[in-house]
């Protein structure tokens, strides 16, 4: 037994538990591990001396915010008392009080407005994408999406700017670029943002040239809601040839270099690739297949390690990533992802070289 | 509290006399134990007030056969600090959490031992750990209950918590 396996043990010792007969055999021969044994309960021992000064302290009288008094025993009186049965009274009681709490919800509802606007966003009368917006919490203030529609690519970013009374400010960038790609323009500006007064019940129109208008709607709600792919009618073990990247942090010798805020995608065809675009550093693209020019990791739980000229690389995720142990890493550097919504980093599925533009930056 | 039932029946007969009794004989710890959790003595005051009254208007939240009153005491007054440390967050900036924890912290009694000022640097569920481990003398299945935690992780996290006040206790000393 190492001093690291036996350090628990010691500290367990302190309180009266009875260890394994290894590690107590450790103890008794190891220097450190008594010095530790003693840095313990001197610390133990401090702070019931501590403790001691301040238990003498006078402390207020007791003041209690209800006390039972007059209506409990009215309760009580009348509960002894009763002359219909207890059972029928429990069940008149029950229902007086369901029947105000569902008036009260549908109050609450009528009225609802939360610290967050759940607005859903069509295009084409295709399947609404949900985008969450806090009013409170700026990390939370912004969404977007881009994605193929038809033979060209469709964009936009939503964020919230103020309040007014029951109604939003929002600023829109919305693109369609028929190439099949661009999400912004090919020299990188980004696209003029547009503001738009919304309330939540309406219907907003947002037209988007060359494609036709985007389709929002929204409600208030009271908490940021999840909308990670990973649903609830996911089991956790991936499946034969899932690649679940889930809001990953990625590091280089022990530190972050980025932190993807909780994106997250799942490739679940075999010879999918999942790609990594961190900003300054360039394009990790992850493969469950061998990819020419890539770099063999290991996956284990919800983490993959490997190497890169020399460098040790631990990819961190918030769930299992694979069954297969071996990933492969292909590493582009230099590659510059023109969209402003990649500008913290990005992950996705599709064929990146086919759909999301890159230019090489020159060294 | 060898007659937890006897004075507990009493209680929840409405016997206020019983009640002050309870709180008489464990309010000195029990907000010594608060001090040290949310930082100042008048919160702690406050929070033990806020505790006792609690329990006195729901008195059918104990039961005396699921274990020890005064267990079910700490771990009342240990689910108030953390909603007084909530309502503290939520009125300052989530990154200003810390910052406020400090100032607490640095408001309290001047002359305080190294060991005393390395634990007032733990986290708050740590320092609740230590405290009603080793002042306290709670039992691994005491502790279990008071923090909602399994019992299988009081003594890994007893070890975590040593740890943390053993690694800052060491830098207070290099510095003293």
């Amino acid at each position: 037994m190492t001093c690291n396996e036996a350090a628990e043990f010691i500290s367990a010792l302190c309180d009266g538990e009875t260890i394994p007969r290894e590690a107590a055999e450790h103890i008794g021969i190891c220097k450190a591990c008594q010095a530790l044994l003693t840095e313990y309960l001197e610390m133990g021992a401090e702070l019931r001396r501590v403790a001691s000064l301040a238990a003498h302290e006078a402390v207020r009288p007791l003041s209690l915010k209800k006390k039972r008094g007059a209506i409990a025993a009215f309760w009580q009186k009348g509960w002894e008392t009763m002359r219909i049965p207890r059972f029928a009274f429990a069940i008149l009681l029950a229902g007086i009080v369901a029947l105000g709490l569902s008036l009260a919800l549908a109050k609450v509802h009528a009225h609802a407005e939360g610290n967050v606007v759940l607005l859903k966003v069509a295009a084409n009368h295709g399947p609404s994408h949900p985008c969450p917006l806090s009013i409170v919490d700026r990390k939370n203030a912004e969404c977007g999406r881009s994605w193929p529609v038809g033979s060209g690519y469709l964009s936009y970013s939503i964020r919230f700017l103020s309040k007014e009374d029951n109604r939003v400010r929002l600023g829109v960038r919305a693109e369609f670029d028929s190439r099949g790609g661009h999400v912004s323009s090919a020299d990188g500006n980004a696209v003029a943002e547009k503001q738009y007064s919304f309330e939540p019940g309406e219907t907003l129109q947002i037209e988007v040239a060359g494609f036709g208008p985007l389709t929002v709607t929204g409600e208030w709600i009271d908490y940021m809601p999840y909308f990670g792919p990973l649903d609830l009618e996911h089991n956790l073990e991936p499946g034969p040839d899932e690649l679940r990247i889930i809001s990953p942090v990625l590091l280089k010798a022990k530190e972050v270099i980025v932190d993807f805020g909780g994106d997250s995608v799942i490739a679940d065809q075999k010879d999918d690739l999942v790609w990594l675009y961190v900003p300054g550093d360039g394009l990790y693209e992850l493969s469950l297949s061998p990819l020419a020019g890539a770099v063999e990791g290991h996956a284990e739980n919800n983490r993959i390690s490997f190497q890169i000229d020399g460098q040790s690389y631990v990819l961190l995720t918030g769930a299992p990533i694979a069954r297969s142990t071996q990933v492969w890493i292909l590493h582009t550097a230099n590659v510059k992802l023109a969209n402003p919504q990649f500008s913290h980093g990005a992950v996705g599925t599709e064929d990146v070289n086919h759909l999301i533009p890159r230019s090489k930056t020159k060294n | 509290m060898a007659d937890d039932r006897e004075l507990w029946k009493r209680i929840t007969e409405g016997d206020e006399r019983a009640f002050e009794d309870f709180y008489s004989q464990t309010a000195p710890r029990l907000q010594a134990f608060l001090r040290h959790i949310v930082g100042s003595p008048e919160a702690a005051e406050d929070v033990a007030q806020e505790t006792y009254a609690k329990i006195w208007s729901r008195l059918s939240g104990y039961k005396p056969e699921a274990g020890q009153l005064r267990a079910y005491l700490y771990g009342a007054a240990r689910r108030q600090a953390m909603d007084w440390w909530r309502k503290q967050s939520s009125t300052r900036r989530a990154s200003d959490g810390d910052a406020v924890e400090d100032i607490a912290v640095a408001s309290q009694i001047e002359k305080r031992s190294v060991v005393e000022d390395a634990f007032q640097r733990l986290p708050a569920e740590q320092r609740a750990l230590l405290w009603l481990r080793e002042v306290e003398g709670q039992s691994y299945d005491e502790l279990a209950a008071i923090l909602d935690i399994p019992m299988g992780t009081v003594r890994s996290r007893l070890f975590a918590a040593r740890e943390a006040l053993r690694k800052i206790w060491h830098g207070e000393r290099r510095s003293v």
